[in-house]
């Protein structure tokens, strides 16, 4: 994937977020963003189908004993 | 072992407190006269409870008296990272956010040490809310390493690393969902362990990150360690993550004989994968000879790499960090530090498939790592690629990079990881080896831990404080 | 003896088998020759497995000849949705992505219905990876209504449904994520049960959301059910999400009583949407429990779009998650209405999806004084009988919430089962909700109801060999509805940051569903206390 994300683009995601920053907290963004990118795109996207997550469902104890 | 009160270790204090030598009251006073002296140098407390400490060592030394005698802990003084709730009593995560939150309700490990007679020093410094590095834009500033003033404590328990290193207290339980509490450990020359996920209750402490925080003692010795930990583990059916197992002895499994035990070096961590100060290498390699000659067998192993926790632990913390604070977040951003906000706000933007795909690696990871516990019981590697740097030195992005590349294998593989100081820099620094363990085989990370400790020379070296408490007292009186 | 056949149930079927008057390569032979005439019309497999259901009838009755009676399932033909895997069986998923899987191994439920002693006649429609609507861009087409082939069956167990309606087979398993049992069911007029979610394997299942999937059976009566569950339950530590949790006698639970029972009617899910003959039926209904001697009384839970927020949230997210790879690399290889509730996850934040999970918990909690004063919820079990297949509209799942879900979201098993026709011929329904784990309760009560009611003695009207009814599709919409340049901005740089390559349609599918989806995420914000964690929890895999 493109490692390259425009200021527009994150502008969009700060929207997407929800988030109103201060156009300082936007430039730090702007510059803490690609490191997170980063992290993110190394995470593989071709687990087997099967594959669970780490987290799973659980009843709290107090419904499963009734 | 260096006689003097405020470096006593839980143990010893226990026995002479047993033996009717000490009363809890006289070291919880010098205690509290040894943090009114030296931590003005070192920022380790955000709250001292001084009377309240003095009211439950006075309840000790009766209840002792009279015959009550309730255990190692009875009469024994303890500090909470600012991010365990205290009834009562502020607690502050470090942030604006919560400068006058006051707790209706002790958390469960407070109540545990409480009940086992344990006395409350006080609240320690963190960084904003268990994460991030040391900031100066909060409203207390950051700690100090009492090894060298002008280094970074680790992070983020990192009141706690200085305070027991100082000898302010001689035990502290820290929060760790990277690192945090052996982090620090590593850096101020003490023992910090990570239980296994699950095994100590984490109601009533400030989440940071559901998946993966742990509540976990910091102490001076391994002994310490597993006092402590023994007071705080066992199932809490509150805590939607805890596990219902049967907590074993752990301070009579420190028998020293570690003959047999297979271990195995993570070498390729240090050696490859993470750019590692040779001093830190020479430490671990230098310990692992030491396990060998105790019997056991140590051989190299190989695991996933330190990047891929790294994604795995970032992609999931960080968002979940945002869910715990999202209100904040969007309607008083400016209320947080600025290391917060570059280290938070990018977390918003992640998408929940990312999220998701984290948790499954997460979970492909783990099953890597169980293969590697096939053939062995424990896991060798240091604690931290580097040497506790200057504070001045530290820039923001350094979140991201790779400090935390050796710690957040076993977040992700959610066993215990206990980290034990494994000797000094050539400038006095300490270095530190960290030892992982299979889920719930708290026990082995302990014992192979003790026998190192035992075998070596390293708790006989304290830092250099009592030199500043010296120069610097006249000044601090003036308070 | 064709006729009867036709209608058998599990319960008598298995009696005369038992005693020996019905030999189980008779029965199975009459639905191998009901499938080769009626399936034509109806679709509802992807593959029948007629010679090794043959051979296992007549393995079946060797051993009960042989003196060894397996039980109530023995002998039995059942199909199964199209998602469990089955050793050297196509294992499709409805999709072209798996339209050469052949799965080595069975999942751990069809191996529990072999060792029942089950003759499994093949594998059943389903949507696409048991989501999406009735696609006609699939390798296979979808299934049709028995009542009426014009007609949509509902999903996505669509196949199981119209299989047990028409009496091709005896039983079926299907899966529930957000109502795919229980819709087909309500809208052919069988049974049709959520499991309690990790009551039930899932392993060896195509995963749907890991958090929400449920497998179930589905049969012409409760009582069907109840015996299908039986065989099906209990742990299995193959499955991350199964509970160890003890597995009663459903059948025994089945007694006819259901006096002093309090049951909480929840009017409120069906006041507002449901046609005059759905509410008419349920109004009836409620009068029949209440003859039974059960205390009906209303009451109320949260409107079904907090549930169904999320549900869509945390499921699509998974959903998505699972196919990844393949969404990224060929999208084309999935149906466009697969793809129209796919793709809008990508506008769901982590924070959303943990929002979601922490609202999970708050909502499980919630239900706790619910359950402490009512057996059992009744409401509708769809709001309308099935539609034309030509009406449906792709897209629309992100508009409005549906009835079934919710109960996804508190968990428990939920039952849907016929309580009438509408004017026009087509089944109406009822839904029983019981505690975590009592599916025993919710059978009792709809088995009670069935045998104080005459619905069951209704079948639809088919000919053997009759050619099927055309179905002209609904168009697929490819206009893209005008979004402000602040969403569209977003909508794009999630699309490139997703890695994602759409095509005009796709496009314009992904802008319909943009502000719905967006809306679900904003309805999740808010401030929570710091102890409402997520439902899902940090667990150790187990070692298998």
């Amino acid at each position: 994937m493109d490692d390259k994300v425009s200021r527009s683009e994150i502008a969009a995601l700060v929207k997407w977020a929800g988030m109103e920053l201060s156009e300082a907290q936007f430039d730090q963004l702007c510059e803490a963003y690609p490191h997170a990118q980063r992290m993110i795109d190394s995470v593989p996207r071709d687990q087997p189908r099967w594959d669970e997550l780490a987290n799973v469902f659980e009843f709290p104890p107090e419904d499963a004993e009734q | 072992m260096t006689g003097e009160l405020h470096h006593l270790t839980i143990a010893e204090g226990a026995r002479l407190i047993g033996r009717g030598e000490l009363s809890p009251v006289e070291w919880t006073e010098r205690l509290l006269e040894r943090i009114d002296a030296v931590d003005p140098l070192l920022d380790s407390f955000i709250t001292v409870t001084g009377d309240q400490a003095l009211t439950q060592a006075r309840r000790a030394d009766e209840e002792i008296r009279e015959g009550n005698h309730r255990g190692p802990l009875h009469g024994v003084p303890f500090a909470l990272k600012d991010v365990i709730d205290t009834a009562g009593i502020r607690t502050t995560a470090a942030s604006k956010i919560c400068v006058d939150r006051v707790p209706v309700r002790d958390a469960a490990v407070v109540r545990r040490l409480t009940s086992a007679g344990a006395t409350l020093l006080g609240k320690l410094t963190t960084h904003e809310f268990a994460q991030g590095g040391p900031s100066f834009d909060l409203p207390w500033p950051p700690a100090r390493n009492p090894w060298d003033r002008r280094r970074f404590t680790g992070s983020t328990s990192s009141g706690a690393g200085a305070a027991v290193a100082a000898g302010l207290t001689p035990a502290a339980l820290g929060t760790d969902q990277g690192g945090s509490v052996r982090h620090p450990a590593a850096h101020c020359g003490l023992v910090g362990l990570k239980p296994t996920n699950g095994l100590v209750s984490r109601v009533g402490a400030i989440p940071n990150s559901y998946s993966f925080d742990c509540v976990g003692p910091m102490t001076w010795t391994v002994e310490d360690c597993a006092i402590v930990l023994q007071a705080i583990a066992g199932h809490d059916p509150e805590d939607p993550g805890s596990a219902d197992v049967t907590i074993p002895d752990y301070p009579a499994a420190l028998t020293g004989d570690v003959r047999g035990m297979k271990v195995g070096l993570v070498r390729h961590f240090h050696d490859s994968d993470v750019e590692t100060n040779a001093e830190v290498k020479a430490g671990v390699e230098r310990a692992a000879q030491v396990l060998g000659d105790l019997g056991a067998e140590v051989h190299d192993v190989r695991l996933p790499s330190p990047a891929e926790f790294a994604a795995c632990q970032w992609t999931i913390t960080c968002a979940e960090l945002n869910a715990v604070h999202e209100d904040n977040l969007r309607h008083r951003l400016e209320d947080f530090g600025e290391n917060t906000r570059y280290r938070l706000v990018p977390g918003a933007m992640t998408g929940a498939v990312d999220y998701i795909q984290a948790q499954r690696l997460r979970r492909d990871l783990i099953r890597r790592i169980d293969a590697v516990f096939e053939d062995v019981d424990v896991l060798l590697t240091a604690t931290v690629p580097v040497l506790a740097p200057l504070i001045e030195d530290m820039k923001l992005s350094s979140i991201f990079a790779s400090r935390g590349g050796m710690n957040m294998a076993f977040s992700v593989g959610g066993g215990p990881a206990v980290s034990v100081c494994c000797g000094f820099s050539e400038e006095g620094l300490p270095l530190s080896l960290q030892i992982a363990g299979r889920p719930f085989d708290d026990t082995a990370v302990l014992k192979l831990a003790h026998a190192y400790e035992q075998a070596t020379p390293w708790r006989d070296r304290r830092p250099p404080i009592e030199t500043n408490e010296q120069i610097e007292g006249a000044k601090v009186s003036h308070g | 003896m064709t006729t009867e056949l036709e209608c058998i149930t599990i319960a008598q079927a298995a009696r005369l088998i038992e005693a020996k008057e019905l030999s189980p390569v008779e029965l199975t032979e009459a639905k191998v020759a009901l499938i080769e005439g009626l399936d034509g019309q109806l679709n509802s497999f992807v593959t029948v497995t007629a010679d090794l259901a043959m051979e296992k009838a007549k393995a079946a009755e060797a051993e009960i000849a042989a003196g060894t009676y397996r039980g109530p399932l023995h002998g039995i033909p059942f199909g199964l949705k199209d998602i469990y895997n089955t050793a050297g069986i196509l294992t499709t998923a409805q999709s072209k992505i798996l339209i050469d899987h052949i799965p080595e191994r069975d999942a751990t439920t069809t191996a529990m219905m072999h060792a029942a002693g089950g003759v499994l006649m093949g594998k059943l429609t389903t949507h696409e990876f048991a989501h999406g609507g009735p696609s006609f861009d699939l390798p296979w087409p979808p299934a049709r209504n028995p009542w009426n082939p014009e007609h949509f069956t509902g999903g996505s167990s669509s196949g199981s449904a119209a299989a047990v309606a028409a009496g091709l087979v005896v039983g079926a398993l299907g899966s529930d994520t957000g109502g795919s049992v229980r819709i087909p069911a309500a809208l052919t007029g069988i049974a049709g049960l959520k499991t309690t979610n990790g009551l039930v394997s899932r392993h060896g299942v195509v995963p749907n959301s890991f958090t929400f999937d449920t497998c179930g059976p589905m049969a012409w009566t409760v009582e069907d059910c109840a015996i299908l569950l039986q065989a099906i339950a209990g742990y299995d530590a193959s499955d991350a999400s199964s509970a160890d949790h003890p597995v009663p006698d459903y059948r025994a639970a089945l007694t006819g009583d259901v006096r002093g029972l309090r049951l909480g009617v929840l009017r409120h899910f069906w006041t507002d949407n449901a046609d005059a003959e759905t509410a008419a039926a349920m109004e009836a209904a409620l009068e029949v429990l209440a003859g039974l001697g059960a205390i009906v009384e209303e009451t109320q839970i949260r409107p079904p779009q907090d549930y169904y927020d999320v549900k869509i949230v945390i499921a699509e997210s998974e959903l998505y998650a699972t196919h990844e790879k393949e969404l990224r690399a060929r999208p084309g290889d999935f149906g466009a209405d697969f793809l129209s509730r796919a793709f809008p996850a990508c506008l769901f934040r982590a924070v959303d999806y943990i929002q979601a999970q922490r609202k999970q918990r708050r909502i499980l909690s919630e239900m706790r004084s619910v359950y402490a004063k009512y057996d059992a919820l009744v409401t509708v079990g769809a709001a309308a009988p099935a539609m034309r297949l030509d009406a449906h509209k792709m897209g629309e799942s992100w508009e409005k919430p549906n009835v079934t879900t919710p109960f996804n979201v508190t968990g428990g098993p939920a039952l849907v089962l016929c309580n009438g026709y509408s004017n026009a011929g087509l089944p109406l329904s009822v839904q029983i909700v019981g505690r975590p784990f009592d599916e025993a309760t919710v059978l009792r009560i709809g088995d009670a109801y069935e045998r104080a009611t005459e619905w069951r003695a209704r079948r639809p009207k088919l000919t053997e060999g009759a050619p099927q009814v055309p179905v002209t599709p609904a168009e697929v919409p490819t206009v893209a509805p005008d979004l402000d340049a602040e969403t569209a901005d977003i909508v794009e740089a999630r699309v490139a940051r997703a890695g994602l390559t759409l095509d005009d349609g796709q496009h314009a599918r992904l802008y319909a569903a943009t502000p719905h989806a967006l809306a679900m995420g904003r309805r999740l914000r808010g401030p929570r206390p710091w102890e409402e964690a997520p439902a899902n929890v940090f667990r150790f895999p187990r070692r298998v």
